[in-house]
């Protein structure tokens, strides 16, 4: 396999000048990756508690330079596939215009800031789950499952259901059922998500060599998990009420949204062309996953 | 909210999502059986570790829901009894 991004920094600005230093080392973060993470952080707080806005801000920043650090290592470690990949080759180092150690640099240097600011103006227990979450993304998901598994999805997606635990422990210094629930929410949200991303990048992963379901079990059995695994978030969504973690506002909006993703992920499992379905479940997904976390808070301020 | 509805929730909730990861776990019986010997225990690992704490987490679910209400009983004697 290639390894690119070995290119100086100079050969970088003459290769796409409109590209500031500024805004590759943002774009290395994945900012709009980001965005979700931050609400599926900062909502929990609002649910567990009254934190204060101090708090709140902390733990946005710590989230977002603990995020952005995973990230960045993962462009570091994914550098010799990003560059087979349309969606990924025009990232830093495939495109050229950083060099891979620097990156590698950049991404420790944040999660250690993260940890330290965390760990310091915040509490332990919320840059344990942090760093936590850093380290499953960094080597579970991405050096080990994303190459070798098909289910790197399923494993790997409770790297992205860490951050409810952090804005939870943040506020209470604790874990509970409730909590348990938000990761399992973001857990069991991930294969219908990405799978439905999958199903229409399948050319892009095969050359890649990135063993996704589609690719390894077929569309059918694909679509078949799909559904199913839709059904089990639905149910999960709705289990909070029942322990009184959440009222009749939540509960009304994880009927209607869940309502919505089921009714487009069996479009998706019907479908000869499945592929319009499949972006739409993908978009709307992430509308899914945003508006249910704020109808927690909202629910839980009434 | 009503407990017979609460239950309803709660039954109707906890056997949509065993009957969820019980398909998955089929489905994930077939799959596996088409992939190398050599990785097959790993793959069931991976299918059958959130089924163990799906499972784990709907008891903990169920304690939580069928929990009785804690009643809290004040025992500040009233005035009378303090003279007495």
């Amino acid at each position: 396999m290639s390894a690119p991004g070995h290119g100086s920094l100079a050969a970088a600005g003459a290769a796409k000048p409109s590209r500031t230093l500024a805004q590759d080392l943002v774009s290395l973060t994945k900012p709009r990756i980001i965005s979700l993470l931050l609400l599926t952080t900062i909502a929990p707080m609002y649910v567990a508690g009254d934190p204060g806005l101090g708090t709140v801000l902390l733990v946005a920043l710590g989230g977002y330079l603990m995020a952005g650090g995973a990230n960045a290592v993962n462009m570091y470690l994914d550098r010799d596939i990003d560059h087979v990949m349309a969606r990924t080759r025009l990232r830093p180092i495939p495109s050229g215009r950083m060099q891979a150690r620097f990156v590698i640099a950049f991404g420790v240097l944040l999660a250690t800031a993260a940890t330290w600011l965390l760990a310091a103006l915040v509490n332990v227990l919320t840059a344990a789950l942090a760093l936590a979450g850093f380290y499953f993304y960094v080597f579970v998901y991405t050096r080990w499952l994303k190459r070798t598994s098909p289910q790197n999805i399923v494993i790997g997606g409770a790297a992205g259901a860490f951050p409810p635990l952090v804005g939870w422990a943040a506020v209470t210094g604790r874990l509970d059922l409730t909590a348990l629930y938000l990761f399992l929410i973001i857990f069991y949200w991930t294969p219908p998500h990405f799978w439905a991303l999958a199903l229409n990048k399948q050319v892009d992963y095969g050359n890649a060599h990135v063993p996704m379901a589609p690719l390894v079990w077929g569309e059918r059995e694909t679509k078949d998990q799909m559904w199913w695994y839709t059904v089990l978030l639905v149910a999960l969504t709705v289990l909070p009420v029942t322990f009184g973690a959440f009222g009749l506002v939540y509960l009304v909006s994880a009927l209607v949204l869940g309502g919505v993703l089921l009714a487009g992920v069996w479009r998706v499992r019907v479908a000869a062309d499945f592929a319009k379905p499949a972006w739409w479940v993908y978009g709307y997904s992430l509308l899914y996953l945003a508006l249910l976390f704020v109808a927690m808070v909202v629910d839980a301020q009434l | 909210m009503p407990s017979l509805l609460a239950a309803a929730l709660l039954w109707g909730a906890v056997a949509a999502a065993l009957a969820g990861q019980v398909m998955i776990l089929r489905s994930s019986r077939r799959v596996i059986g088409r992939t190398p010997g050599a990785r097959r225990p790993i793959e069931w690992l991976f299918a059958i570790g959130p089924a163990v704490v799906l499972v784990v987490v709907l008891i903990l679910t169920w304690h939580a829901a069928t929990r009785p209400p804690v009643l809290r009983m004040d025992v500040l004697p009233v005035a009378g009894e303090l003279r007495s």
